[in-house]
């Protein structure tokens, strides 16, 4: 069974892979320039970041099974090696996700707030450089 | 007027910004250190009229019949509370002349006769604060305030549409301050002001914030907007004070009026008193008169409201939140390891994969075990202070709710003690459920380890 994996299909699987990734990276890079609210992309774009780095840590473990299947390499598959590493994965994404989820969120509102009240701002200026004499006087 | 009388007013670019809310707060907060007379001078809406109509005597004198000279300005204010006294827009008994109120507004000697008003007031009264709640929007009585005031407070919100009307307020206050008043519809004189007006230090309030900005985005943004201020105005930079939005009071607006004093520790009430202090500069001895307002005298308490921008509530869903990302984690590690081990056994058993003398893989168990330890723990943390969280809020709402009840003073409805009753269950149920689930997990627990030891024993 174990001699009929072809070496040039694993490098197809990779590049495929890594093709899905860029894909991913796209995504997130024209998703970051939409105008979704801004909680929901911070959190969209760290889930997606999230899964992408888990699915190269997925790839390494599939090809580590393929090449234990390949007899005379020595290599061992060792699930709690990557069960280890998915799982510190995890806990680092949900102890920097969740409050980098909230700062980005806060930190890109307030932008939005302050470039909108910018523009008030500067209307407001705009009309009292533009002049115009102001009354009480009723119409 | 008096030297050591401080006139406070409210004010706001739009209406419905909950300034009305504030003021009264704040004056009730003011009368628990020093004699306080809060005033309605918003003559369109009369909303502070409206919150304490039930505490009024209906022959009670208004303001407009003050400045119109239909009514003795030496009648005292009534009083609505141990040391606060109120003087409502326009008398009860007395239907409102819109084109009088108008004609009143657009008067030149507005300022004048409501300066002459408030020092009669005081005179007689030895009122040391004086809160006016002015009509939200630009308004005659609001310049007229701002003039005399020590310090004006801007309410708004966070959005486009009150910032725009907070600009208004200012560029309509600016423009009064330039040394014309309106004139009269009649004769089309203008007038000099003179030249004693007070024109005191204005602040922002931001209120009802969203839980979405952080403290130190929005401040930021805040502070650069209105540092960037160029006009006559003595306008501070700083946000005064950033409220959160808290269905909390909103739910029971209108219901009664000083909802701060029924709820003490919300984030609300401890807005408003950190903001009296600061507004006041009251000593640690003038804390001490009212209760809650001891516990701001450490300054990383201050500090703590000061920069809070989140409501209780917010806060529990926020605690859930966390709780619940930190369980998923864990099972996901435990599936997870779980799945790869199956694997694992599966390949070894069909391919019996060779040695070669090296030396066992290391065992990463461990790491799971530790992973899993942490994770749990941080969920049980999170849990813990959502469910602390939820217990003191259930809480609070409970002794709120029935408070109000209580010093409305009337028969209560099924209606209301079936709310309260509901409030009631949610108190001790997540006061009570937390405490059951435990004690049946830790005896679950218990009877597993004694049927272990047993098994092994036996």
């Amino acid at each position: 069974m174990a001699s009929q994996i072809d070496p040039s299909r694993l490098l197809q699987l990779a590049k495929s892979e890594q093709k899905k990734q860029s894909r991913v990276v796209e995504l997130i890079g024209g998703m970051l320039k939409s105008d979704v609210p801004a909680s929901l992309k911070a959190f969209a774009a760290s889930l997606l970041f999230l899964c992408l780095s888990a699915s190269a840590v997925v790839f390494a473990l599939i090809l580590h099974v393929f090449l234990t299947l390949i007899p005379g390499t020595g290599i061992h598959v060792e699930p709690m090696k990557y069960a280890a590493l998915l799982g510190a994965h995890g806990v680092l994404a949900v102890l920097l996700g969740f409050p980098l989820t909230m700062k980005m969120s806060s930190v890109e509102e307030s932008r939005r707030l302050e470039a909108d009240l910018l523009k008030v701002q500067s209307v407001k200026r705009l009309r009292r450089r533009a002049g115009g004499e102001r009354s009480d006087q009723a119409h | 007027m008096k030297d050591q009388t401080r006139l406070i007013s409210f004010v706001s670019g739009k209406g419905g910004v909950g300034k009305t809310s504030l003021a009264v707060n704040f004056a009730w907060l003011c009368s628990q250190v020093y004699k306080t007379v809060l005033i309605d001078l918003d003559f369109q809406n009369q909303g502070a009229t409206g919150m304490m109509i039930r505490k009024l005597p209906s022959n009670t004198c208004g303001v407009f019949e003050v400045l119109q000279g239909a009514c003795d300005a030496k009648i005292n204010p009534g009083q609505i509370d141990k040391n606060l006294y109120f003087v409502p827009a326009i008398s009860l008994l007395n239907p409102p002349n819109y084109g009088v109120i108008a004609d009143t507004l657009r008067s030149p000697s507005l300022k004048e006769n409501l300066s002459q008003y408030l020092e009669s007031v005081v005179e007689q009264s030895d009122f040391k604060i004086v809160v006016l709640d002015c009509h939200g929007g630009l308004d005659y009585s609001s310049v007229a305030a701002h003039k005399l005031s020590n310090d004006t407070l801007v309410v708004t919100e966070a959005d486009v549409v009150s910032f725009n009307g907070t600009l208004e307020l200012l560029e309509f206050y600016e423009y009064h301050d330039q040394g014309v008043v309106p004139p009269p519809p009649e004769d089309g004189q203008k007038e000099a002001l003179p030249a004693d007006d007070v024109r005191g230090d204005i602040s922002v309030i931001v209120n009802r914030l969203p839980p979405r900005y952080g403290y130190s985005d929005i401040n930021r943004t805040y502070t650069r907007l209105l540092g960037s201020y160029k006009g006559e105005l003595k306008l501070k930079p700083e946000v005064a004070s950033f409220i959160p939005d808290e269905s909390f009071f909103s739910e029971t607006f209108g219901d009664y009026p000083f909802s701060t004093q029924l709820a003490p520790k919300s984030v609300l009430a401890r807005k408003t008193q950190l903001l009296l202090i600061e507004l006041l500069g009251l000593t640690d001895e003038q804390l001490k008169q009212y209760k809650p307002l001891q516990k701001l005298r450490k300054p990383r308490f201050r500090n703590k409201i000061k920069t809070t921008t989140l409501s209780k509530e917010s806060k529990n869903i926020r605690n859930v939140l966390y709780a619940f990302g930190w369980l998923i984690t864990a099972i996901s590690v435990g599936i997870l390891a779980l799945i790869l081990w199956v694997i694992y056994d599966a390949i070894r058993t069909e391919t019996a994969v060779p040695k070669l003398g090296s030396a066992p893989p290391p065992d990463y168990t461990a790491v799971i075990g530790v992973i899993l330890v942490v994770t749990l723990a941080l969920t049980l943390f999170y849990s813990f202070r959502a469910m602390l969280g939820m217990i003191f809020y259930y809480s609070d709402r409970y002794k709120f709710q029935r408070a109000i009840v209580h010093v409305l003073g009337k028969p209560i409805t099924v209606w209301q003690r079936l709310a309260l009753f509901k409030l009631w269950t949610l108190r001790w149920g997540t006061l009570l459920s937390p405490i059951v689930i435990g004690l049946f997990v830790g005896l679950y627990l218990i009877v597993i380890v004694v049927m272990a030891i047993q098994g092994k024993l036996g």
